[in-house]
């Protein structure tokens, strides 16, 4: 598998996005849950959030929800959507 | 027995209680496509519109903003045929419902943008001596501002009160929805299957309530409703679940329609299905309507007939619970319901009985639903006047008394980097709540009080949080404002959701598990009396026995907390 984007940078709008304070880029694996009790513990705000960073930083627009979800797995499943889509 | 003796809309389907269910009985919308704001995605936004031409002539040139303007006339038209000297008697209090009011005079003229002063403004056009108050909960302001009215009214604390609803249609509100997606590109189907979203409407709503102290003082008219009609019952509750997000069980809304009707946690309402009629919120977003239907079942309503009002206006914010609880009024009077508009096939399950074609009724009584951000709830009942009615005698504020609990007391005040401050603030007390980072500095000036005066003996239904300030969500509104910039527009829906003052009941109730009654007052300044006031009015009805009052004003350079929590004491023998 090639390497793709660069997840840190990724990994630090997130944090600033979202306002996860008490995290650093490197406390997030990968390929750990973005939502739910086994990863960020990120709730629906914060998905809605996420679509903002796209489109604000990457200039993608993420208007169908499902699709979202799909994106939203983990930072891995994220960097490829954008990686594809930018 | 508090009685509504008068009344008034202007909404996008007109400027007359008459226009508006005129305009219903056709089965005509107000809701249209408009290109006048900008929504994150792009798409077309649906908006209903209220029409200038409803503003009364002479206050055409006068110096009041748009929102005001049209707040003075529906008060002016409700009591057309009253005389306008019951708004200022001393006996009688204006209780204004609002999320937004002025907000589009921020960054512009920020003294115009608060919403006490536009309260005071109309108050005083009408020479009312009394301070007004300003309860701005979310989407349930207009029906929490009909149960603080009815509190205020049964504690004897006045005769009469002048219950005002209005928001205003902004880019500020509708790109806020935009970011949570929760609009609708057409016209909204409340519990259809095929629903997409809301649509923003704008409106305002007078109604004006009177409590009647004998049979011998109940208010007949001949030009309203045939029968009187009183707000019997009602009940503010909290999901503690989410701040955006209706509750999966629909705890909160379950809660206040066990209240309001009278029966026991876990139990159902005995009613027959023709004695009464629903009008829910039905705002048509996915999850809401899902969570109404739920509550209905839960409560054991599910053969009561349902009649959302949202596909004729859209949701109109601060007047929706006022304008809607009118409708309900006159078509319980009249005994005929409306269809619900944009409904075709069922869309929740369990399914509650939309109506879907107009239809005569019989019922005696209607409940009136309200839920919204900060996972609040409400619901009154409005009854018909009946033999069994006139017998209740009121709740007996006098003889109840309150104390402060010892040591619940705290205060903070800072300038300067007020985030900073209130960050040191969690750092030192070692509070561990990461949700912490994500508040605005209202809900984390907030949650530190609330450290400092909560602990493991609130956790329940009977802790009310009473929260007041003057400058509302101020921090949030200027940061939000930002965010839809004109060269620069991408709304946050995080900043968005607190930019409602009683965000703060929602992240408090969250953390300690608190599901009762919660209001958030807005006045010029700490009306500590007025609070202790409607605090007795909540133990006297037994919708609490103790509460965290709090003033909160915080901006990001300046933050003053005042705190107590104060319990119920005795109850004296009278």
């Amino acid at each position: 598998m090639h390497f793709m984007m660069d997840t840190l940078k990724l990994k630090t709008q997130i944090i600033e996005a979202l306002n996860l304070e008490e995290l650093k880029p490197e406390d997030i694996n990968d390929e750990a849950p973005l939502f739910g009790p086994d990863g960020l513990g990120l709730d629906s705000i914060d998905a809605l959030e996420l679509i903002v960073l796209m489109e604000k930083n990457y200039g993608i627009k993420l208007s169908d929800p499902a699709k979202a979800k799909s994106v939203f797995v983990n930072v891995s499943t994220m960097a490829r959507f954008i990686e594809e889509n930018k | 027995m508090i009685q509504i003796i008068a009344d008034n809309i202007i909404s996008g389907l007109g400027g007359t209680v008459s226009q508006n269910l005129e305009a219903i009985r056709q089965g005509r919308t107000a809701l249209k496509p408009s290109s006048l704001f900008r929504v994150p995605d792009g798409g077309r936004v649906v908006v209903s519109q209220m029409d200038d031409g409803f503003i009364a002539a002479p206050l055409r040139n006068r110096d009041f903003t748009r929102l005001e303007k049209f707040m003075i006339s529906s008060a002016l038209e409700s009591c057309k045929s009253l005389g306008a000297d019951i708004l200022k008697d001393k006996s009688t209090i204006f209780v204004f419902s609002t999320t937004k009011g002025n907000i589009k005079y921020l960054g512009k003229d920020i003294q115009r943008s608060a919403l006490w002063r536009s309260a005071e403004a109309v108050s005083s056009f009408f020479g009312n001596p009394n301070r007004p108050l300003t309860v701005s909960n979310a989407c349930i302001s207009g029906i929490a501002a009909i149960i603080v009215a009815k509190r205020l009214l049964q504690a004897r604390l006045y005769k009469t009160a002048v219950v005002i609803g209005a928001d205003e249609l902004t880019e500020f509100v509708v790109s806020g929805f935009g970011s949570f997606k929760a609009l609708s590109d057409e016209p909204c189907r409340p519990f259809d299957a095929a629903r997409r979203g809301l649509n923003i409407g704008e409106a305002v709503g007078t109604v004006i309530l009177r409590r009647a102290d004998s049979a011998d003082d109940i208010f007949y008219r001949d030009d309203y409703l045939k029968t009187p009609q009183f707000i019997t019952s009602g009940a503010i509750t909290n999901d503690a679940n989410h701040i955006s997000g209706p509750s999966r069980t629909a705890e909160g809304l379950y809660r206040a329609i066990a209240r309001t009707l009278d029966f026991e946690y876990g139990l159902t309402a005995e009613v027959s299905s023709g004695e009464a009629f629903i009008n829910p919120h039905g705002t048509a977003t996915l999850y809401n309507d899902q969570m109404e239907s739920l509550a209905i079942s839960r409560s054991g309503l599910s053969d009561l007939d349902v009649f959302p009002l949202k596909g004729y206006f859209g949701h109109t914010l601060g007047a929706s619970g006022v304008i809607e609880t009118i409708i309900s009024c006159h078509f319980l009077d009249e005994g005929w319901l409306p269809a619900a508009m944009g409904y075709t096939s069922e869309g929740c399950s369990p399914a509650p009985k939309i109506i879907s074609k107009p239809r005569k009724t019989d019922a005696r009584w209607f409940l009136k639903t309200v839920s919204g951000f900060g996972g609040s709830n409400a619901a009154i009942k409005v009854e018909k006047l009946h033999d069994g009615l006139s017998a209740k005698s009121d709740t007996s504020y006098q003889s109840v008394s309150i104390q402060q609990m010892e040591g619940k007391v705290f205060s903070f005040d800072c300038i300067g980097d007020v985030k900073e401050s209130l960050n040191a603030l969690y750092r030192q007390r070692e509070m561990n709540y990461p949700k912490f980072h994500k508040m605005d500095v209202l809900c984390k000036a907030g949650t530190i009080a609330a450290d400092q005066l909560l602990d493991s003996f609130c956790q329940d239904s009977r802790t009310a949080l009473v929260m007041m300030n003057a400058s509302s969500s101020i921090a949030a509104d200027t940061e939000y404002l930002t965010t839809i910039a004109e060269d620069n527009f991408f709304p946050s829906p995080s900043v968005f959701v607190y930019t409602l003052p009683s965000i703060v009941i929602g992240e408090l109730s969250i953390r300690y598990k608190l599901y009762g009654e919660g209001a958030f007052f807005v006045c010029r300044d700490f009306d500590r009396a007025m609070a202790l006031d409607y605090i007795r009015c909540l133990f006297a009805e037994g919708a609490a026995d103790r509460a965290l009052l709090c003033w909160i004003e915080a901006n990001s350079q300046s933050c003053n907390v005042r705190a107590e929590v104060l319990q119920f004491f005795t109850k004296l023998r009278v």
